[in-house]
């Protein structure tokens, strides 16, 4: 009798334990399966927004005939977050959805494909940063001038590369004559109906439901909290990071909607956020903001050892000092404002870094970049091009001035062969309906 | 001395060993079928993430309808790649993309792992399908 409970105990116990393992590897294999799927209404969302973004930089009629309603009755729902349609009848229940960037200069994706997993979300997210191909002819000079009153620049420091003069008569010896059109032609064609936009969204926002009346201070001790949008009217926002030790990093991909001012300081590394500020925009200390979408009406200041890369578009001034960099990829563009705003004005200061895309906007525009700093890509002003140092890339001006009376270009030098050959430019110039993917990741 | 065991004893164990048999004999069966059709399940989904990471590979405007045949462990697979154009959107009932001017719609691909049941007779295990945009994509 005890080897016959022996036995039974034996065989209860194979078969309990081949019933675990089996039930365990179903268990696994149809996780990998689900996760696989988010993975794939995540790319498709991308496919989505991409196409999306492209529809908005050259406007089309309205087709009636493509509003999709397959969302409401096949298995695969597509959130559209913008007035646009993107069917997809994927092969089991989920969603796809991504949010609109705050400009689509540099396209920043950020796309969200979710499952359910025994009731609850198992959700992948991609990010991805889409920029131009350069165009062939406009920017292959050094540099660009196309003030025709500026008279002809003395350019006594290094120029490497061709520089073009806009004149009615015949150009000196050593220039070649600029050939017709504007500097519209170095200006993304959507930069005006983003920037409406972007206006048009953060006034929303503010109006919603969900708006916190007054501002907040976040730490790691505080952080934000768990939505996808925040919104603070009559406010500042300080996200305030330590001082020594490893950085903070919020969680990432959040919208910020601020009706005052934004600073970011102490050590802290945000990631995918998209930023909407009617006051001014600091990033200081050693605060690292990556794949970041800023539209601020007041300005925007990185300072001190801090780092920027994505998309800033700002009312007024951009000011990049002290160690603080720009980091590619990213476009940068300023546009006049009232008062002390009035004059748009982009500068790279003392020993800051830049690898951007960077447009003033208006005749009365500045960019300045400093001896010390290191720019490399191209620079537009519709008004004024300072350089006090070395232009690594392109630079495109209505006239040319490097600081020194008299001299007008002594101590400024323009590198054109020195843009980096993977230089990211933005989406929806003139002639360039080219798409290039600069990065994608997955974040979750 | 040890005592034998009885006829009546033997009888017992008999029968009781065999009433057990039956649903252990069950268990053990529907385990082993679950545990090998996970791992079916988990060919078909490595085969479909190899067509997709060839896919991607692939010039968008490149991607044709293709098939191609694998064995793995002495079984036949077949992988079966199918790229949506909008006659197969219309054919599937599907309203079209929207196009935009400045970029063609997205590859809607689909790619389902089969496995062979017979000499021409396939299984299909596993289907998924995704948008790609028209560009190229790192790899």
């Amino acid at each position: 009798m005890p080897m016959v409970l022996f036995g039974m105990a034996l065989a209860l116990l194979i078969a309990a334990v081949g019933w675990t393992r089996a039930w365990t590897r179903r268990t696994e294999s149809a996780h990998l399966c689900l996760a696989w799927q988010s993975r794939l209404l995540a790319e498709s969302a991308t496919a989505c927004a991409l196409q999306e973004a492209m529809a908005r930089q050259i406007p089309t009629a309205k087709d009636s005939t493509t509003r999709d309603t397959t969302a409401k009755r096949r298995s695969t729902s597509v959130q559209d977050t913008a007035d646009s349609t993107c069917g997809f009848l994927g092969p089991s229940p989920g969603t796809m959805s991504w949010e609109p960037a705050a400009g689509t200069q540099l396209l920043s994706v950020h796309a969200r494909g979710s499952v359910l997993e025994s009731g609850r979300p198992l959700v992948v997210e991609l990010r991805s940063v889409w920029g131009g191909a350069p165009p062939p002819d406009p920017f292959t000079p050094a540099l660009s001038l196309w003030d025709r009153n500026a008279g002809v620049p003395r350019l006594t420091g290094k120029v490497r590369g061709e520089v073009r003069l806009r004149a009615d008569s015949a150009v000196p010896v050593g220039f070649v004559a600029q050939p017709s059109g504007g500097i519209s032609e170095f200006v993304p064609s959507s930069l005006g109906s983003d920037t409406a936009a972007a206006m048009d969204r953060m006034a929303a926002a503010f109006r919603s439901e969900d708006a916190h009346l007054g501002g907040a201070r976040f730490s790691p001790s505080d952080p934000p909290p768990d939505q996808d949008s925040l919104v603070y009217t009559i406010g500042d926002v300080v996200f305030d990071g330590p001082w020594t030790g490893d950085p903070w990093v919020p969680p990432g991909g959040r919208t910020l909607f601020v009706e005052g001012r934004v600073e970011f300081r102490g050590r802290m590394a945000l990631d995918g956020w998209r930023i909407y500020a009617r006051g001014p925009v600091v990033v200081q200390d050693e605060a690292a903001l990556g794949s970041t979408d800023i539209f601020s009406q007041g300005g925007v200041q990185v300072s001190d050892k801090a780092s920027v890369s994505g998309q800033i578009l700002s009312k007024g001034s951009l000011v990049v000092s002290g160690n603080a960099s720009l980091a590619a990829p990213s476009f940068a563009a300023v546009w006049p404002g009232k008062g002390a705003d009035s004059i748009p004005r982009i500068e790279v200061r003392d020993r800051a870094a830049a690898t951007a895309y960077l447009v003033a906007l208006g005749g009365a525009a500045e960019i300045q970049l400093a001896p010390g700093a290191d720019f490399r890509g191209v620079a537009v002003s519709g008004g004024l091009l300072r350089v006090e140092g070395t232009l690594h890339g392109v630079g495109v001006a209505g006239r040319v001035d490097c600081g020194l009376p008299g001299s007008n270009c002594s101590a400024g030098n323009f590198d054109r062969p020195s843009l980096p050959p993977d230089f990211a430019f933005p989406l929806g110039l003139p002639g360039n309906l080219g798409l290039r993917l600069v990065s994608w990741e997955t974040t979750r | 001395m040890r005592r034998a065991y009885t006829l009546v004893e033997v009888l017992m164990a008999l029968v009781i060993l065999s009433v057990l048999a039956v649903p252990l004999g069950y268990v053990l069966q529907t385990t082993g079928e679950g545990s090998a059709r996970a791992r079916l399940r988990d060919q078909a989904l490595a085969l479909a993430q190899e067509a997709w990471t060839l896919s991607r590979a692939t010039d968008p405007d490149s991607l044709r309808d293709s098939a191609w045949d694998r064995d793995i462990s002495g079984a036949r697979w077949r992988l079966v790649r199918d790229v949506f154009d909008s006659a197969d959107r219309a054919a599937a009932g599907l309203p079209p993309i929207r196009p935009s001017s400045a970029l063609q719609p997205p590859v809607e691909i689909s790619v389902c792992a089969l496995r062979a049941r017979g000499e021409d007779d396939w299984d299909t295990v596993r289907c998924f399908r995704w948008l790609r945009p028209r560009t190229r994509i790192l790899p």
